[in-house]
């Protein structure tokens, strides 16, 4: 059967696509002559800090993000406490950067909640400014950590209780238990998440622009931006992302395809409460690093909570300076804020589905190729092409060449609205995709290491086996993904900014709007809501999660 | 035992289908015959803002639609125009500054309104362009909270040498931001580099627009912040809180005027004229200060008048001088003054 790589090869063809023009436009700056005198002293700057941000933001992400699953391990016996850390965790990492901005401001900001707990206690402010390179790494880690925390805990509920056991058995001091039973389990997971860490932080833009605190801090996603807004160097914009695209595809080459060559085991898509592992856990980890992860993962949980709170008592408080404290949140009735809401969720559905609807054909032709030949490269590269644009191209940059594409063609003059709705669509389905698909892979990977002679032998329609094995084995992954998809795209601005129309409004926008208004009290209100309503989709999704488990089991 | 997901997922297709079509659709069809297209930035347009206010008065007088397309800010408009050139749909630009004229100048075509209409104009700078006409102006200036800057700067000089934390915003990216390179300039002429350098130390971050900057500095993070000398208006007005304050500097403030012009494009070139001359009429003009939190172009002569507020913001700059730039100047000299605010903050 050789139609799982004319499908997989479809399904790369964005990716080649954009990979295509970049070298295209490469070479010919390089025949004209341009590329030297891009290169000079603030060039080497750039890229050197980029790498420089990226590097540390990584190497914080794996370090704060195993101790907070060393800590979860540690509380894994508690299912309803673990359901919620679980959802809070995959929260943080869809967040709009511009809530973590803020959250962090809010937490460890100037004002922020440790120092004015400091000043109170000890008359002394912790943080001076938090602006930097700190800041940048802080915000990343803070996106970051989360989704290492979470990948890891998946890898110890496949490892079990038994190594545990054994390690107690032989009275195994904690760091002897993290050398020899767990690191060796979550090695070859954290290379392909450090692969996806490391790329998301080379392509950031929002982050690096507010934390940054000033020209120092010019990463390379940033001169790109600078190349197409101030200079309209379209041909020095070119160079410079392809740089990018290069930096990124390096870096998962190295990093990628050698997790890639390992199948996972099956794994349980969400970490199930476990007591003895959670007891194990307790006895065998120092209490030094128990204390340290429920540090990180305090924070951690402490940062949406905060940007919560600060939006309810930034109403409460225009609402106490107009007189009534129910006022303060009359924005909530407001048309455009219920328009914003209703548009925020279309296109966020519609996103996670184009995702899905992508991811799933994806995996499945990559899947056949694996079984078909077990070590090729090709369906492995092939997977890498498809994702790794999508990661190392900003979505600004993306949303810019769809809009360059479209915007002067009959259909949009025709039917503006719905042009610039399935762009946005398109958009944000494909910037969730390298998540998603970190959500299906291993558990779609697994299930034909396990299988494969089976399925071969019942001779199923791609249809009936789609039905009858694999959607039941990924179905919680399936929805986790839709939910991080959804939430994706509900909170991107730049796309939305780029083809802004007035009449497509979505929520984190409105946000972003109010307070260039001076509405300083209401956006926080609107950023509050959201995180709300970010919560409740993924406690949404993950009780129907929770509902089919269960019935399977009775039903077993 | 694996239906709720499909049927799930069929539901939410067929609503989310269902409320994209409906919703999608009945805007175009709607539409009237005769529509004046204008381009401009996000918050002119916006809910509040000063072209959402406007829209029904103009609408109502020319029996036309008036559709606003947004941009982000300024910046981004400019590079649109850049990138259609002649396929622009835009009949008119709204939001521009004085800062950009002469780079967006070929987009447009002379507005036609007679060289007498500067005349009427209450501006601090003389108005003689014939392409663009401004719709309203302020100064930029750093903004302060009175009760907790207790000796604010009176001088750009006092201000580098202060130990007060500033919010700027990126001049690549935003119009203050852009204000503020240029101000320095104008000041501190070829000394520019080493007022940045003395000035950076005091800056706790540089965002990319006004929003963030000023979020950043209502949350406490900054004790001034890059803004304009109306802000305090809007938290008197609006949220009669009169502690906000805008220092001003012995040096002077430096101007933006935002424009508007008449696209080379324009398919309706009688009407676009129609709606420049409403844009500066008195019917438009007492309603810029409180929905754009910018200074009138038309004076008290001309029966505009803004609440107090903004005529005591006025009266005290008269002891302080206006400054402003050639947008020639501006344009040929950006690249070169950027790299030198870049440099001086390696």
């Amino acid at each position: 059967m050789r139609a799982w790589w004319i499908c997989s090869l479809v399904m790369a063809i964005p990716g080649i696509a954009i990979l295509v023009s970049f070298v295209a436009g490469t070479l010919y700056l390089v025949d004209a002559g341009a590329p030297e005198q891009y290169i000079d002293r603030y060039f080497w700057h750039v890229t050197l800090f980029t790498l420089k941000q990226a590097t540390f933001s990584t190497f914080a992400s794996l370090v704060v993000g195993v101790s907070v699953a060393l800590s979860l391990l540690c509380r894994i016996g508690k299912p309803k406490i673990l359901r919620i850390l679980l959802d809070v965790l995959v929260l943080c990492f869809v967040l709009p950067p511009i809530v973590v901005v803020f959250g962090i401001v809010d937490l460890l900001g100037y004002n922020g909640l440790v120092n004015t707990l400091s000043l109170y206690l000890f008359s002394v402010r912790v943080f001076e400014g938090i602006y930097g390179i700190s800041g940048i790494v802080t915000a990343h880690v803070f996106y970051n950590a989360p989704l290492v925390a979470y990948v890891c805990l998946q890898r110890f509920q496949a490892l079990g209780r038994s190594p545990l056991q054994l390690a107690a058995n032989l009275q195994f001091s904690g760091g002897k238990t993290l050398r020899h039973v767990l690191w060796p389990c979550l090695k070859p997971a954290l290379a392909s998440v450090t692969a996806v860490i490391f790329t998301l932080c080379l392509t950031s833009f929002t982050v690096v622009l507010m934390l940054g605190g000033g020209p120092r801090a010019t990463t390379l996603p940033l001169a790109v931006f600078e190349a197409v807004r101030v200079d309209f160097e379209p041909a020095r914009a070119v160079f410079l992302s392809s740089l990018q695209v290069l930096l990124s595809l390096t870096a998962f080459f190295l990093l990628a395809p050698k997790a890639w060559q390992r199948i996972l085991p099956a794994e349980r898509a969400d970490p199930q409460p476990s007591h003895a592992l959670a007891s194990l856990a307790r006895q065998l980890l120092p209490r030094s690093i128990r204390l340290l992860g429920d540090l990180a993962t305090l924070a951690i949980l402490l940062l949406p909570l905060l940007v919560v709170a600060t939006g309810i008592v930034q109403g409460v408080a225009r609402g106490v300076s107009q007189g009534k404290m129910f006022k303060g949140f009359a924005i909530m009735t407001e048309p455009v804020f219920l328009d914003a809401l209703l548009a925020s969720l279309v296109l966020g559905a519609c996103s996670a589905l184009v995702c899905c609807v992508v991811a799933v054909p994806m995996l499945w032709s990559l899947r056949e190729g694996m079984v078909a030949k077990k070590h090729s490269l090709l369906p492995k590269l092939l997977l890498v092409l498809a994702t790794c644009p999508l990661l190392a191209v900003p979505p600004v940059v993306l949303a810019a060449a769809l809009f360059l594409l479209l915007h002067t063609t009959a259909l949009y003059r025709a039917f503006p609205l719905p042009t610039v709705f399935f762009c946005l669509v398109a958009v944000n389905g494909m910037l969730a995709l390298p998540i998603v698909l970190r959500f299906f892979a291993d558990s779609f990977f697994a299930l034909a290491r396990d299988s494969a002679h089976l399925w071969d032998d019942l001779k199923l329609s791609p249809w009936r086996r789609w039905r009858k094995i694999d959607m039941p084995a990924v179905a919680k992954n399936f929805k986790a993904g839709l939910a991080c998809a959804f939430c994706i795209s509900l909170g991107d601005l730049s796309a939305v900014a780029l083809f802004g129309r007035h009449e497509l409004t979505t929520l984190p926008y409105l946000a972003y709007l109010l307070m260039g208004r001076y509405r300083w009290q209401e956006a926080s209100l609107c950023v509050a809501l959201l995180v709300l309503l970010y919560f409740l989709i993924f406690r949404l999704f993950s009780q129907k999660i929770q509902g089919v488990t269960s019935k399977r089991r009775r039903h077993a | 035992m694996f239906l709720p997901l499909s049927r799930l997922v069929t539901i939410v297709f067929l609503v989310v289908s269902a409320l994209a079509l409906t919703t999608l659709s009945s805007e175009r069809l709607l539409a009237q015959e005769r529509t004046l297209t204008v381009y401009t930035y996000e918050s002119f347009a916006a809910d509040g803002g000063l072209g959402a206010a406007l829209r029904p008065l103009y609408e109502e007088r020319c029996g036309c639609s008036l559709e606003f397309r947004t941009f982000e800010d300024a910046g981004t408009l400019l590079n649109t125009l850049k990138i259609e050139r002649n396929q622009s749909t835009a009949d008119l630009v709204v939001g521009l500054d004085n800062n950009m004229s002469a780079e967006a100048k070929r987009f447009f075509r002379p507005h036609g309104l007679g060289r007498n209409y500067n005349r009427l104009f209450d501006l601090p700078v003389p108005w003689t362009d014939s392409t663009f006409v401004p719709f309203d102006f302020g100064w930029f200036a750093f903004v302060y909270d009175k009760t907790k800057v207790l000796s604010p700067p009176q001088s750009f000089a006092e201000l580098l040498a202060s130990p007060l934390r500033l919010v700027i915003q990126d001049p690549r990216t935003s119009s203050p931001g852009l204000g503020l390179l240029l101000w320095v300039r104008k000041v501190y002429g070829n000394n520019a580099a080493e007022a940045w350098k003395a000035l950076f130390p005091k800056v706790v971050t540089t965002t990319k627009g006004w929003s963030e900057a000023y979020g950043l500095f209502l949350q406490g993070e900054a004790d001034m912040v890059l803004s304009y000398t109306t802000s305090p208006a809007y938290h008197a007005i609006v949220e009669n809180d009169n502690n906000y304050r805008a220092a001003l500097f012995a040096e002077g403030q430096f101007v933006q005027i935002e424009l508007a012009a008449i696209a080379k494009t324009t398919k309706h070139p009688a009407l676009a004229k129609d709606f420049l001359r409403f844009l500066v009429s008195p019917a438009a003009q007492n309603l810029v200060a409180t929905h754009n939190w910018m200074f009138p172009i038309l004076g008290k002569d001309q029966n505009v008048l803004p609440p107090d507020i903004f005529e005591n913001i006025r009266r005290r700059m008269a002891n302080v001088p206006t400054l402003s730039m050639p947008s020639g100047t501006v344009l040929q000299n950006r690249r070169a003054w950027i790299a030198e605010w870049r440099n001086a903050g390696f």
